[in-house]
Formats: C-alpha cells, sequence, structure tokens
C-alpha cells in the first residue's frame, strides 16, 4: 500500500465511524420516541377503560 | 447576582426536562457549525506542508490526535459525573456518566485504528506493546467494562449506578498513565503534540489546522452526546409510562 492510501484509508475508518454513530444514534432516538408514544397512547386506553369500569360500577 | 445566574442555569442544565429543549434548540446550530469547521479544518490540514521524514503520513495525525484527545477527555468528564454520583447522589449525572461511555469507547477505537494505520508505514508495525499503544488499549478495555458493568445490573438502578461510578473514578488512574507515559518510558509513540518543554512542538502551519479539526470533533462529540443523553432521557420516560400501565392495569384488575 501507498502512503496516501494509508492516509484515505484513516480518514475513511474516521468518517464512516462517525456516520455509523450518527445513525445508530437516531435510530435509537427514533425508536425511543416512537416506544413513549405509543405508550403514552396505551395509557391513555388504560384511563378510558378505567373510567369507564368506574362508571358500569356505579350504574350498578 | 451572576453566580445566582449561573446557578439558575446549571440547574436548567441537569434538568431531564429543560436539557431535552435546550439541546433540541441548540443542535442546528452545533451541527451547522461542526460541519463548517470540519470542512475548513480537512481543507487546511491538507494544504498544510508533507513533513520531511513521514510524507504524506503526517495527515493521519489531524485525525488521529483530536480522536486521542476526545477520548481521554470524554474519561475525565465521565470520572467528574462520578464524583457527583457517589457523593452528592445526581441522578442526571448518572445519565451523563452512563452515555459517554459508549462514546468514548468509539472514540477510543478509532483513535487506536487510526493509530494503527499512521504506525505501519512510520514505524513499520501495526501494533506494538509500547507504553502509550498499551495505556489507550487499556482505556478501551476499561471503557467496555464499564459500559458492560452499567448495563449489567439494570433493575438494580441505584447500587449499579454506584458501583459503575467507584469502577469509573479507580480507572482514572489511567489517565495520567497515557498522558506521561511517552515522557516516563522509552517510546516508539511521539512525545506531546502541542506543548513540550515549554514550548510548541509543531510549526504554525501544522498547528493550526491540528487545533481547528481538534475543535470540531469536539463539537461532533458534544453533538453525539446531547443526542445520547436525550435517547437516555427518552429510554428511562418509557420505563417510568410502563410501569405507570402496568400499575393502573393492576388497579383496575383488582377493581
Amino acid at each position: 500500500m501507498t502512503h496516501l492510501q494509508y492516509v484515505i484509508m484513516s480518514y475513511v475508518t474516521t468518517f464512516a465511524g462517525f456516520g455509523g454513530m450518527l445513525i445508530w444514534l437516531l435510530v435509537n432516538k427514533h425508536r425511543q420516541r416512537s416506544a413513549l408514544q405509543q405508550l403514552r397512547q396505551n395509557n391513555k386506553n388504560v384511563t378510558e377503560t378505567e373510567d369507564y369500569d368506574c362508571n358500569s360500577f356505579l350504574d350498578l | 447576582m451572576e453566580e445566582v445566574g449561573e446557578c439558575k442555569c446549571w440547574k436548567r442544565l441537569v434538568d431531564p426536562s429543560q436539557f431535552m429543549l435546550m439541546s433540541e434548540r441548540a443542535l442546528l446550530p452545533l451541527s451547522v457549525t461542526a460541519v463548517f469547521l470540519l470542512t475548513l479544518g480537512l481543507y487546511l490540514a491538507f494544504q498544510s506542508p508533507v513533513d520531511y521524514r513521514q510524507g504524506v503520513t503526517v495527515k493521519i495525525m489531524f485525525v488521529h490526535a483530536p480522536l486521542a484527545w476526545i477520548a481521554v477527555h470524554c474519561y475525565t468528564v465521565m470520572t467528574i459525573s462520578a464524583i457527583r454520583v457517589l457523593f452528592w447522589h445526581r441522578s442526571f449525572a448518572s445519565i451523563v456518566l452512563k452515555t459517554a461511555t459508549p462514546l468514548g469507547a468509539i472514540f477510543t477505537t478509532l483513535a487506536l485504528i487510526t493509530g494503527s494505520l499512521w504506525g505501519r508505514p512510520v514505524w513499520g508495525t501495526w501494533w506494538e506493546w509500547d507504553a502509550r499503544l498499551a495505556s489507550m488499549f487499556i482505556l478501551f478495555l476499561i471503557y467496555v467494562g464499564i459500559f458492560a458493568f452499567s448495563r449489567a445490573f439494570e433493575n438494580a438502578k441505584i447500587s449499579a449506578t454506584r458501583a459503575t461510578a467507584i469502577l469509573t473514578i479507580f480507572g482514572f488512574i489511567n489517565i495520567p498513565i497515557i498522558k506521561f507515559s511517552v515522557q516516563w518510558w522509552n517510546s516508539l509513540h511521539q512525545p506531546a503534540l502541542i506543548l513540550y518543554k515549554g514550548g510548541f512542538s509543531v510549526d504554525s502551519a501544522i498547528l493550526m489546522p491540528l487545533v481547528l479539526n481538534a475543535f470540531a470533533f469536539a463539537l461532533v462529540f458534544v453533538i453525539f452526546y446531547f443526542i445520547a443523553i436525550q435517547n437516555e432521557v427518552l429510554r428511562q420516560r418509557v420505563i417510568a409510562t410502563q410501569r405507570l400501565i402496568a400499575q393502573k392495569s393492576l388497579k383496575a384488575d383488582m377493581l
């Protein structure tokens, strides 16, 4: 390998590392956000079900 | 008055909700600045003169040195957070400590790989068990150890955090060893790059792009760090919401 190839390889490795890290972080962020949104929606549904159960209990 | 202002600002920064807001706002300007500085730094790096002995391989220094500096400084930040966790029981400090570990490990790996790519044409070997190289490798192992340790006891949150903090503080012994290894032992590695024996050890034509690249890489690290902290805060919110739903479901079942 020529000296220039070593230089190119080191720059490519560094920026590939940065790119990989950025993708990993952004994918993780998207996953956490989606999970939180879904859970909040579920939480809302649980609250609504709870209200319904309470009402039906009072009706009795 | 200034102290009070600073204190408020610090409190805002260490409050997870405030941090999420502030970091979200800061990410775009930071990213634009980082891209600009990286472009300028790389342009100046390739414009700088080649070394009379190493030739063009000296250009590897512009990525290798900043990566190694950040890897070491990241550990220092982790140690400060570990002290805050251990003695002041700060929950945000534990997030800061936990999220820095994988980033530090990756920066150390990149520093080791680029160092190896520099060593092969200059020293004639990919790796040598020399003091600086070995201490950097130990730093990588410490990062991996802390990463594994902090995630091994996910449920025993408090004890795992404290144990991780203790391990981090012990691991800090390696940082001065990395710094002074080239002075304490005979090393293949070159001595300190910027300040050596009271003066600059490199010419300003090389120093300028090197400092610029170091600053750009530090900004890249800060951006990654902000996103990693945001992810951890979100993850903890997910866990808290899961617990809340489970409690509600349990209550509903009991009724």
